[in-house]
């Protein structure tokens, strides 16, 4: 009995047709999960905690690999989960959004509570960036996985689907696969992203070129 | 069955007048009920109409409205004392996961029937180990001058609106479990109740 999280996934070629579908039991949470957890039931911050700031660039995407950093909090800091719709700046800005996002990978982990990053992230570029040189995915529905309501009846609250899309000329393969949530932390203001969940996907997941992988949250009770 | 990302054990120490162990009880808990699943999508769906069911500092059961995103959080220490964190109740019914609320809660004081609810310890989480834990744990006192029957135990955060006209806060039910048997609390004995969180990897 407890909380589960699992991950719809399709697949679909570039003439739009299914080509693969799985549900995927997502079983490994990390150590941000737990902090995170402490943090929401005592509103205390560890000042030791360490958390993996991505850069944000865009809608919600993230345009470089993501390298853990410490993050040390000051008395009296609060953390957030953010609700995807807010809007807090990021990186000292105003103008970009922190959205939980979904990070996908092409490595293999080796699994850990203290894995604060995927460990081969696959590089995923906004719909509206043009500046990429070469993306390998592109996310299709910006700007991330919203929650829709809780079903009573199945326990169960899901994120609508967000979709990646395969614009290179040649196969990407995903073996990985993470939940990115996005805090708020208010002392100092910061907001950041952080790797909440880690699974390896196997068999590995490919998408052929102009493809799309379609990914679904749901959040289950049992 | 796959283990879940978050779950959770129980353990429960009755002791008499004198300190002396009388009975010891470990075992998973059974039951997440929905205002868990709430509470995680309210946190992610903010809409400032959205509600959700807790007890309020009397023992009421109250409904709050929650607001902005910096208006609102879960805490076990404050506010809400002494229902916030461990709950007990005289309930012997199976939990239903759509229940917000223990089947009857024990008030806290010194009446008959009721047991001084102590203070809540929260453990900062132990990584080490697979699954990672955390625990907390809280001890509640019998002064009531007769024996008390505690049927069902909960751990239940407090969530409220801190921030927004009008402020309202109560501990919200997240995990209900029915001791069975239900444990016998004497006259100035101490039942004390550990929830041990785990988050597994």
């Amino acid at each position: 009995m407890g909380i589960h999280l699992s991950a719809l996934v399709l697949v679909r070629n570039k003439n739009g047709k299914v080509v693969k579908r799985r549900k995927l039991r997502l079983h490994s949470a990390t150590y941000q999960f737990a902090q995170f957890m402490y943090e929401m039931f005592t509103a205390q911050v560890s000042p030791s905690i360490q958390y993996s700031p991505i850069t944000i660039q865009g809608m919600a995407v993230y345009s470089q690999a993501p390298s853990a950093q410490a993050l040390t909090p000051s008395a009296g800091g609060v953390l957030y989960l953010v609700p995807v719709s807010s809007s807090f700046g990021a990186n000292g800005t105003t103008s970009q959004v922190v959205n939980p996002i979904i990070g996908l990978g092409n490595g293999t982990l080796t699994f850990s509570p203290s894995i604060a990053q995927l460990a081969g992230p696959i590089l995923i570029y906004s719909a509206y960036s043009s500046s990429e040189a070469t993306p390998n995915l592109t996310e299709a529905s910006p700007p991330g996985a919203y929650p829709n309501n809780p079903s009573i009846s199945y326990a169960s609250f899901y994120f609508s689907p967000a979709i990646f899309q395969n614009n290179t000329s040649s196969t990407v393969t995903v073996s990985e696969l993470g939940w990115y949530a996005a805090l708020y932390l208010t002392n100092p203001v910061t907001s950041f992203n952080t790797l909440m969940t880690h699974d390896n996907i196997s068999p590995s997941i490919s998408i052929a070129a102009g493809g799309t992988l379609t990914v679904t949250f749901t959040v289950e009770l049992e | 069955m796959p283990k879940p990302l978050l779950s959770a054990r129980y353990r429960v120490v009755v002791r008499d007048a004198q300190g002396r162990i009388k009975r010891i009880e470990e075992a998973p808990s059974k039951s997440f009920i929905l205002n868990f699943l709430y509470a995680w999508w309210l946190f992610l769906n903010l809409i400032g109409t959205d509600s959700i069911s807790v007890v309020n500092s009397s023992g009421q059961q109250i409904t709050v409205t929650l607001g902005q995103p910096d208006g609102w959080d879960y805490t076990v220490n404050v506010r809400v004392s002494p229902y916030a964190g461990i709950q007990v109740g005289s309930g012997t019914s199976s939990p239903s996961a759509s229940s917000p609320y223990l089947e009857s809660l024990i008030l806290s004081g010194t009446g008959s029937g009721q047991l001084v609810y102590g203070t809540n310890i929260m453990t900062s989480p132990l990584i080490s180990t697979n699954p990672g834990t955390m625990q907390i744990t809280n001890t509640f006192t019998n002064n009531s001058g007769g024996s008390v029957t505690v049927g069902e135990i909960g751990f239940a955060p407090s969530l409220g609106n801190w921030q927004i006209s009008p402020i309202t806060y109560g501990a919200c039910l997240f995990i209900h479990d029915v001791l069975s048997p239900a444990a016998s609390v004497p006259n100035g004995g101490t039942i004390t109740v550990t929830y041990t969180l785990q988050v597994n990897t």
